[in-house]
C-alpha cells in the first residue's frame, strides 16, 4: 500500500514537471481573447508615470491607452524590472514594452520594434561646479543604468575605463549626488525632466557631452502580428495631429521622418 | 508632511504585500516541508532519491534565481502563463497578481525544502526508545508520531525554525526581482522617481519592528515548552 | 497451564546469527529470569517477544494461540492483540517527556478506548492509573513531569504504565542497569510485589542476587542458545554446564 502511494506521488511530481498547454496563438487574437493589452513600463517621466491620483499618465502611457482602445480592449500598465524586459515579453507576461525605449541594434536581435516615434540622445550629468569636461568623461567614474542605451554609449562611444552599472537611471544620478561617481550618462528626455530640480537641484547637464542620436520605439515579441496594427496606429495618430499635441504637452521630440 | 504621509502609505501598502507573501509562504511551506521530509525519509528508494535531488537543487541555488525561473520559464518554454486573478474585486486581483502568485510558489517550495531538512533533523534526533515505548503500548505508527514524537520534534525545531522564519520576512524583498510591489520595491520607487533615499531606511525599520515582534513570539513559544526536557 | 510457548526462535542481524533456535515455555504466574553475558542474545530474545524485532523464523504461542509464526524469508504482521499480550519495561525507562506521570499512564488506554462503544471512560482510566501509582508508591507524583523524577521513580512509573494495559506477560529489559545502586532497591521491591500479586514476568537482569531471590526459574543464555535452565537453586547452586559455571564464578567473584 505504502509503495503504491509512493509510486503515485513520484509519478505526479514527474508529470507536473512536463505539463504543457498550447500558447502558440496570434498575439492580436490572444490580446482580444484576454480583453486586455498588457504594457510593461518603468516609472520614467515624462513617458510613463503616475499622476497625483495614482493613475498612469505620460506620453507613452496616453498613447498605449489609446492603442488599447482601438483594439477594443482594456489597457493594463504594469511596472517591470527593466533588466528583465526581454524575458517579460518572451514569457508572455506582457504584450508590449512602451517606455521611451531606445531601439538599439543589440536589442533588435531579441525583440521586434514598432516604427520609431520619438528621438533621444544620451547626455552626461555632473555636479554643479564640476571641473569635468566632455573630453574628461572617458577617464571619470561613470554611472549608468545597467542594460540601458547610456550603458552602451559609455562602453562603446565614450570607451569609459571605470563604468559603474546600477539598477536605474535615477540610481546613476544618486551616484553622482553621493559623489561615488563623477558623471552619469542617461537619456536626455529623463535628464531634462529631472536634473536641476528638487533633489537633483545640484546637478547639471555637461556641455558638449551629448552622444548618439537614438530613436524610441515600442518593443514587441519577435514576429508578433501586433506590429502591423501598432505601426498603422502610430502613423494615424501622427497624421491626425494627436501625437504632435502630446509631444508638446510632454516635451518629447518626435521622429517625424519615420512617422510620415 | 504630505510627502511623509505619501511615503508611509505607500510603504504600508508594500509592507502588507510583504506580510501576505510571508504569511502565505508559511501556510504553504510548513505542511509542504513535512511532505518533502517524509519523501526524503521514505524507504522507497526512487522517491527518496528524487526528493533529495529536489531539496538539493532548491537549497543549492539562489532563491532569486528560483523566483525568476518560476515566473518567466513557463512562458519562455511555451508551457503556460501564470493565471491572472479575475474576481472583479480590484484590490484582490491587483494584490494576487501573476507576479505575486509566482513569487509565492517559488518561496513556498524553497522554504519547504529548508523546513524539510529541519524537520528531518528534529525527527531523527528523537530517541528510538520513544517509538519502541509507543509500539509496546499498542499505539499505531500514526499515533506514535502525532501523540508522542511530534511535540518533542516541535520543541527541538523551534530555534532553527524561528531563524528561517526571520530570514523569510527579509527574503520577501527578493520578490521585487519580478516586480512584485512589496516593501523594498515601493521604497526603491521613491528613489527612482523622487530621488529619495530615506524611504529605504524607513522600510528597514518596518522589517526591524516585525522581526522584533517575531523574536518575542518565538521566545514565548520556547518558554511555553520549557516545562519538559526532550 | 502454559501461558507462553516459544518454539525454535531464530534471529539474524545481517550475517550474525544472534538467536540460534530458542525454545522456552512459561507457566501462568511464573517468574523467569534470563541471565548471561552481554551478546548472549537475551535482550534480543526479549525484543523478539515484544515484536520490536521480527524473528526470522519460529513461533510464539500465547495461551495456546499462535500469535507469531514465521518461516525463513517471511515477515508476518503482528496483530494489536498479540502486541498487547506482552508488556515491556525498558532499561532507559522511555517515559514520554511531554506528559505528566498520570498522562503517561493514561495515554495508551485512552487512545485504545477512543471511538469504541462501551470502552473504558476517561474517569475509569484515571481511577485505574491512580491505583497503580499507589501500588508503585508514587501517588503524590501524579502531576509531575518525568524530568522532575529520579531514575528509580521514572522506572516505577514505567512499570505502572506497562501494567495499565494488563499484559499477560510483563517483560523487563535490565530494569536496574541504568540506575544508581542506591535506587535499584525501590524498583526491585516493586517487581517483588508484582510477583506476590501473581503477575507472570520475564526479567533479563544482571542482578544475580535478585534473580535468585525473586525467580521461580532461571535461564542461562550463551551464544544465542539456552545453555542451562532450572530452579534458582539448581542453576546458581549446582550449575551443570561449563559455560554457566564460568559465567557465575566471574559474576559471583565481582559480588
Amino acid at each position: 500500500m505504502k509503495k503504491i502511494i509512493s509510486l503515485i506521488l513520484t509519478a505526479v511530481i514527474l508529470c507536473t514537471l512536463f505539463i504543457s498547454c498550447d500558447t502558440a496563438k496570434s498575439d492580436v487574437q490572444s490580446v482580444k481573447d484576454a480583453g486586455k493589452l498588457v504594457v510593461g513600463v518603468t516609472v520614467y517621466p515624462p513617458m510613463d508615470y503616475l499622476d497625483d491620483n495614482g493613475e498612469w499618465t505620460g506620453f507613452d502611457a496616453e498613447l498605449a491607452q489609446q492603442f488599447a482602445e482601438t483594439l477594443g480592449v482594456n489597457c493594463q500598465i504594469v511596472i517591470i524590472k527593466w533588466d528583465n524586459k526581454v524575458a517579460e515579453l518572451n514569457s508572455n507576461q506582457i504584450d508590449l514594452i512602451w517606455n521611451g525605449m531606445t531601439a538599439s541594434d543589440e536589442l533588435g536581435e531579441k525583440i521586434d520594434f514598432s516604427v520609431s516615434y520619438a528621438k533621444n540622445a544620451q547626455v552626461a550629468v555632473v555636479k554643479k561646479g564640476s571641473t569635468l569636461t566632455a573630453d574628461g568623461v572617458k577617464d571619470a567614474k561613470i554611472a549608468v543604468e545597467n542594460g540601458s542605451a547610456g550603458a552602451t554609449v559609455a562602453e562603446e562611444t565614450v570607451k569609459g575605463t571605470n563604468i559603474n552599472k546600477v539598477g536605474a537611471m535615477v540610481d546613476a544620478l544618486n551616484e553622482v549626488l553621493a559623489g561615488t561617481s563623477d558623471v552619469a550618462i542617461i537619456d536626455i528626455t529623463m535628464a531634462q525632466s529631472v536634473v536641476g530640480k528638487g533633489v537633483y537641484a545640484d546637478l547639471e547637464i555637461l556641455d558638449g557631452a551629448s552622444y548618439g542620436d537614438e530613436i524610441f520605439a515600442v518593443g514587441l515579441r519577435k514576429g508578433s502580428d501586433l506590429k502591423a496594427e501598432l505601426d498603422a496606429f502610430l502613423k494615424a495618430k501622427y497624421a491626425d495631429g494627436t501625437m504632435t499635441a502630446l509631444a508638446e504637452k510632454y516635451n518629447v521630440g518626435l521622429n517625424t521622418d519615420a512617422l510620415k | 508632511m504630505e510627502l511623509f504621509i505619501e511615503v508611509f502609505s505607500k510603504l504600508g501598502n508594500g509592507f502588507i504585500i510583504a506580510l501576505l507573501l510571508f504569511a502565505l509562504t508559511l501556510i504553504l511551506a510548513i505542511p509542504l516541508g513535512l511532505v518533502m521530509c517524509f519523501c526524503t525519509m521514505s524507504k522507497f528508494k526512487p522517491l527518496s532519491l528524487f526528493s533529495k535531488l529536489i531539496v538539493w537543487v532548491l537549497r543549492g541555488t539562489p532563491l532569486m534565481l528560483q523566483v525568476f525561473a518560476i515566473f518567466y520559464l513557463p512562458g519562455l518554454l511555451k508551457l503556460f502563463v501564470w493565471p491572472q486573478m479575475n474576481t472583479g474585486w480590484v484590490w484582490f486581483d491587483n494584490t494576487f497578481s501573476t507576479r505575486f502568485i509566482a513569487a509565492l510558489v517559488a518561496f513556498a517550495i524553497n522554504y519547504a525544502a529548508y523546513f524539510s531538512e529541519i524537520y528531518r533533523g528534529g525527527i531523527e534526533s528523537i530517541p528510538k526508545g520513544q517509538y519502541e515505548a509507543g509500539q509496546v503500548l499498542g499505539l499505531t505508527k500514526k499515533q506514535v508520531f502525532f501523540k508522542i514524537v511530534l511535540l518533542q520534534v516541535i520543541k527541538r525545531i523551534i530555534p532553527p525554525m524561528s531563524n528561517e522564519i526571520i530570514t523569510l520576512i527579509k527574503d520577501t524583498a527578493l520578490a521585487n526581482t519580478i516586480a512584485v510591489y512589496e516593501l523594498i520595491f515601493e521604497a526603491k520607487e521613491f528613489m527612482t522617481v523622487d530621488g529619495l533615499i530615506w524611504p529605504l531606511f524607513v522600510a528597514g525599520g518596518f522589517y526591524l519592528v516585525f522581526v522584533g515582534l517575531l523574536t518575542i513570539l518565538f521566545g514565548r513559544l520556547e518558554k511555553k515548552l520549557d516545562y519538559f526536557k526532550a | 497451564m502454559k501461558i507462553l510457548e516459544i518454539k525454535n526462535l531464530r534471529k539474524r542481524f545481517g550475517d550474525t546469527e544472534v538467536l540460534k533456535g530458542v525454545d522456552l515455555s512459561l507457566q501462568k504466574g511464573e517468574v523467569l529470569s534470563i541471565i548471561g553475558s552481554s551478546g548472549g542474545g537475551k535482550t534480543t530474545l526479549l525484543r523478539c517477544m515484544n515484536f520490536l524485532e521480527r524473528a526470522n523464523c519460529g513461533e510464539i504461542v500465547v495461551n495456546g494461540k499462535t500469535v507469531y509464526s514465521a518461516k525463513e524469508g517471511e515477515k508476518p504482521e503482528v496483530s494489536p492483540e498479540a502486541q498487547l499480550s506482552f508488556g515491556l519495561v525498558f532499561q532507559q525507562f522511555n517515559l514520554f517527556p511531554q506528559y505528566s506521570v498520570i498522562e503517561n499512564l493514561m495515554l495508551a488506554p485512552k487512545l485504545r478506548a477512543k471511538g469504541k462503544a462501551g470502552g473504558e471512560t476517561v474517569d475509569e482510566i484515571r481511577t485505574r492509573a491512580e491505583s497503580l501509582l499507589l501500588r508503585v508508591g508514587l501517588e503524590e507524583k501524579a502531576d509531575d513531569y518525568p524530568c522532575q523524577l529520579s531514575g528509580g521513580q521514572q522506572q516505577r512509573v514505567a512499570i505502572a504504565r506497562a501494567l495499565m494495559l494488563a499484559p499477560e506477560i510483563l517483560c523487563f529489559d535490565e530494569p536496574t542497569s541504568s540506575l544508581d545502586p542506591e535506587l535499584t532497591g525501590e524498583v526491585l521491591n516493586v517487581i517483588r510485589s508484582l510477583k506476590d500479586n501473581g503477575h507472570t514476568m520475564i526479567i533479563v537482569t544482571h542482578e544475580m542476587e535478585f534473580a535468585r531471590y525473586v525467580s521461580d526459574r532461571v535461564v542461562f543464555m550463551a551464544d544465542g542458545v539456552i545453555e542451562e535452565e532450572g530452579t534458582p537453586d539448581e542453576v546458581f547452586g549446582n550449575p551443570k554446564s561449563e559455560k554457566t559455571k564460568a559465567f557465575l564464578s566471574v559474576g559471583m567473584g565481582k559480588l
